[in-house]
């Protein structure tokens, strides 16, 4: 049961297909955890089928119709979806395992600190961690330039009196610093999408912050 | 009309006027085309002809009505002429490969195309991924059981958003056609407006907010 959704804004720019790829891998997976955010999405999607209806219509090139009707003899049949991978034991959604896979052992993690590692995801659009901290331990305390978005994918962490559990998204302004603390049980397992840079709060932080690639 | 583009626009009436024209938002068409409901049934049957018998006759009629809004569409993201005339015929043919994959208890005909078009324009100029939802994924939680009167919901609930959108204030309709059809970013738009990232962000969700209200408002 997913308590904490993604904001309007972020569900209205993946329908509308002008989030980046970072902020669309975050969507995407919110989505795969959450029909509720799933019916929004295609309300906005919707949206975008009536503004579409209303758009002014633009003259198309001469003999525009003969050529595509030509252009469907030729096509092939679209390819077989790929069979759906086996579940890992972490049952990650399948837009983070087809970037990283199931097995987390074999990603290349930074240490930052006690009980805290991160792995930098490729993308072409935007910047992507997951995030890993053991039970008990933190992220070191911190704000950021720009608004963080943070999705809890195995395991729970508390900020403050409020609890994040699987599905469940922090998306933290500006201005906010914060420390997120993993719960007691399980390693907590994040995918986090930040713009702009971290400041830390710690000056040994401060330090290592930007060398680590925050 | 002049105060209430200035206002839209927070001061500059002139870059901004020439941006909600791109946005086609100084006209609004109705006059010729099939209206409400009849149409968008027309426009599912002649997707299911498609997807059928391979109906030739059902594409051209799906193909005149839609091909040039998406190609509208496809300029006001910044495509140039050829390349949004070559999009287009490209989304017009996933059209034919796909029709079978249309539910029109899932969506309308306009949404359908819409995300077509969109996905072959983000595939075709930006160098980026689109990560999507797999039906197949092993993660995915299903939906509540849907009711027996879902489908017709659906339908409603499309002609509501129309209604929703048009009562909306000027501005704040203007924020979410930006939002569809400008490929600039939250940040581009606020950069052009002077205005900080956050005004810019905290303005569109007002207005979605808003929309979503009326939205509910009238389903109560």
């Amino acid at each position: 049961m997913i308590h904490h959704h993604l904001p309007e804004d972020r569900l209205a720019a993946y329908a509308a297909g002008s989030a980046g790829e970072a902020d669309a891998l975050l969507v995407a997976s919110h989505l795969v955890l959450c029909p509720d955010c799933r019916r929004r999405v295609a309300e906005y999607e919707a949206l975008g089928g009536v503004m579409l209806e209303e758009l002014p219509d633009e003259a198309l090139a001469d003999g525009s119709l003969a050529q595509t009707l030509s252009r469907l003899a030729e096509m092939a049949p679209e390819p077989p979806r790929p069979p759906p991978p086996a579940p890992g034991p972490l049952l990650l959604p399948r837009p983070i395992c087809n970037l990283v896979g199931q097995d987390m052992s074999r990603l290349a993690w930074r240490g930052a600190g006690p009980g805290f590692r991160f792995h930098r995801l490729p993308m072409a659009g935007g910047r992507a961690w997951l995030l890993q901290v053991a039970p008990g331990r933190g992220v070191p305390h911190h704000g950021h330039d720009g608004e963080e978005m943070v999705m809890v994918l195995a395991g729970s962490y508390r900020d403050g009196a409020v609890r994040y559990a699987r599905g469940d998204v922090q998306a933290v302004g500006p201005e906010t610093r914060h420390q997120p603390v993993a719960e007691p049980g399980q390693d907590c397992l994040c995918l986090a999408v930040i713009e702009g840079r971290l400041k830390f709060s710690n000056p040994l932080s401060r330090i290592f912050g930007p060398l680590l690639g925050f | 009309m002049q105060q209430a583009i200035s206002l839209a626009l927070n001061g500059h009436p002139a870059t901004s006027l020439a941006r909600l024209r791109e946005a086609g938002l100084d006209k609004r068409v109705t006059s010729d085309r099939p209206a409400g409901a009849d149409a968008a049934r027309d426009a599912d049957d002649l997707i299911e002809r498609v997807a059928r018998v391979a109906d030739r006759e059902a594409f051209a009629e799906l193909f005149r009505r839609f091909a040039p809004r998406i190609k509208s569409y496809l300029k006001r993201l910044g495509c140039e002429t050829g390349q949004a005339e070559e999009l287009t015929q490209e989304t017009m043919v996933m059209v034919w490969r796909r029709a079978a994959m249309f539910d029109r208890h899932r969506a309308s005909a306009s949404t359908w195309l819409f995300t077509i078009a969109r996905n072959k324009r983000i595939d075709a100029l930006r160098r980026e991924r689109r990560p999507e939802i797999d039906p197949t994924d092993p993660a995915l939680v299903p939906d509540p059981a849907p009711s027996a009167e879902e489908p017709l919901l659906l339908r409603q609930r499309a002609g509501r958003l129309a209604a929703a959108l048009a009562e909306l204030p000027r501005e704040q309709a203007e924020l979410i056609h930006l939002a569809y059809f400008d490929e600039h970013s939250q940040s581009a738009i606020a950069e052009a407006r002077r205005l900080p990232l956050g005004t810019v962000k905290s303005r569109l969700r007002l207005a979605l907010s808003r929309l979503r209200r009326s939205l509910e408002e009238g389903e109560a």
